[in-house]
């Protein structure tokens, strides 16, 4: 399988040459994980998703400066902490949240457990959620379960993970995709109730 | 369609290949709803990996953004201008020239010749104008010819060639 910064770096090569869809792709892939940086810094769930939105429009307005010096996520990183720094200023609160210095978030762990919104809501859909996830985690046949769960608890590689179950790579992309499937398929009400979108459709 | 599906799954986890990325954009050309499809899906993994949940990617593709190919449009749309206004700006300049009641006979002559269009014309300019020149030249002889029989005040041609007038 190939690099990740090496995809990362020909979509946005393709993206320069004028291919919205694959600067769309760049968006799926990071933009929960933009969001989580955000949230580090910024309280307000929509203000959140404003400036997760602001940095993608500024990194795709941008994209010709980008010369692949660095890894896409990390121009994307920057962009968005400035973005969110921008708004704190703008909002005249001081540029630090849970007395952390903003400069202090840039490093971010993978919590073993999902982390918790500050807000009852928020909290409420968090255990929610994680309550779900557990119970459709359970519930999926075993060597999707295991194969699924070596990657996203343990972070393994598919060659890694192909080792373990002694079976081809190709069989390993295919159960990790069928348990994330399973798992949209079994926890799409709880999951669209997360999204500003599908909260504002619901209405 | 589920090709596309697993090559995305894999792309979340940094195991796309080049070939996964072909295979995504061929999809995302004929079923845009693959994106609403794979955006759920990558909500699945960031609910795991204790990612903010966010709608960006579909909000995204709603907005109207300049793209990075046209604001390079752009860029050449705007040397393009600059480049007919430098030229429009010559035309001009060079008709003022022509026109200059001082300009001399000879850069007229110039400017024709060097148009290339009117190289005729240019020779006859230049002609008349080598006449002139010798009809003044022989209006000052005389002058100074004339005014040296009653004073000294004369004006004297620049010309190391003198040649008085035979009488």
């Amino acid at each position: 399988m190939s690099d990740t910064v090496d995809v990362d770096l020909l979509l946005v090569q393709k993206a320069q040459k004028g291919d919205s869809r694959a600067f769309d792709l760049l968006v799926l892939k990071y933009q929960h994980k933009v969001a989580s940086v955000v949230s580090r810094l910024v309280f307000e769930p929509d203000a959140i998703e404003d400036i997760v939105q602001e940095s993608f429009i500024k990194a795709y307005r941008a994209l010709h400066n980008f010369r692949g010096d660095s890894a896409f996520f990390t121009w994307i990183y920057r962009i968005a902490t400035n973005t969110a720094k921008n708004h704190l200023e703008g909002m005249r609160r001081k540029p630090s949240y849970r007395g952390q210095d903003i400069d202090d978030v840039g490093h971010f762990d993978m919590p073993d457990k999902l982390r918790e919104q500050d807000t009852p809501d928020g909290l409420l859909a968090r255990a929610q959620l994680e309550d779900h996830l557990q119970q459709a985690l359970r519930a999926l046949p075993e060597d999707l379960r295991v194969a699924l769960t070596l990657r996203e608890f343990d972070g393994m590689s598919y060659q890694d993970i192909s080792e373990i179950m002694d079976t081809p790579i190709g069989t390993v992309r295919s159960r990790i995709f069928r348990a994330r499937e399973a798992i949209e398929n079994e926890l799409h009400q709880v999951m669209s109730g997360l999204g500003r979108r599908d909260q504002l459709e619901s209405v | 369609m589920t090709k596309a599906h697993e090559s995305f799954s894999a792309f979340l986890d940094g195991e796309a290949s080049e070939l996964d990325i072909q295979r995504m954009l061929k999809t995302m050309s004929e079923n845009p709803e693959a994106l609403h499809q794979w955006h759920d899906l990558s909500k699945v993994h960031a609910g795991m990996q204790g990612d903010v949940i966010v709608d960006t990617a579909l909000e995204f593709t709603d907005t109207d953004v300049q793209a990075p190919a046209e604001k390079a449009s752009r860029f050449r749309f705007r040397l393009m201008q600059g480049g007919i206004a430098a030229a429009v700006a010559m035309v001009v300049v060079s008709v003022v020239n022509l026109n200059q009641p001082n300009t001399t006979d000879v850069e007229v002559a110039k400017a024709v010749v060097t148009s290339g269009q009117a190289s005729i014309a240019g020779s006859e300019l230049a002609q008349q104008q080598f006449e002139a020149q010798q009809r003044l030249d022989l209006f000052l002889r005389e002058h100074a010819e004339q005014a040296s029989f009653t004073t000294g005040h004369a004006v004297v041609p620049a010309d190391l060639e003198w040649v008085e007038a035979s009488e």
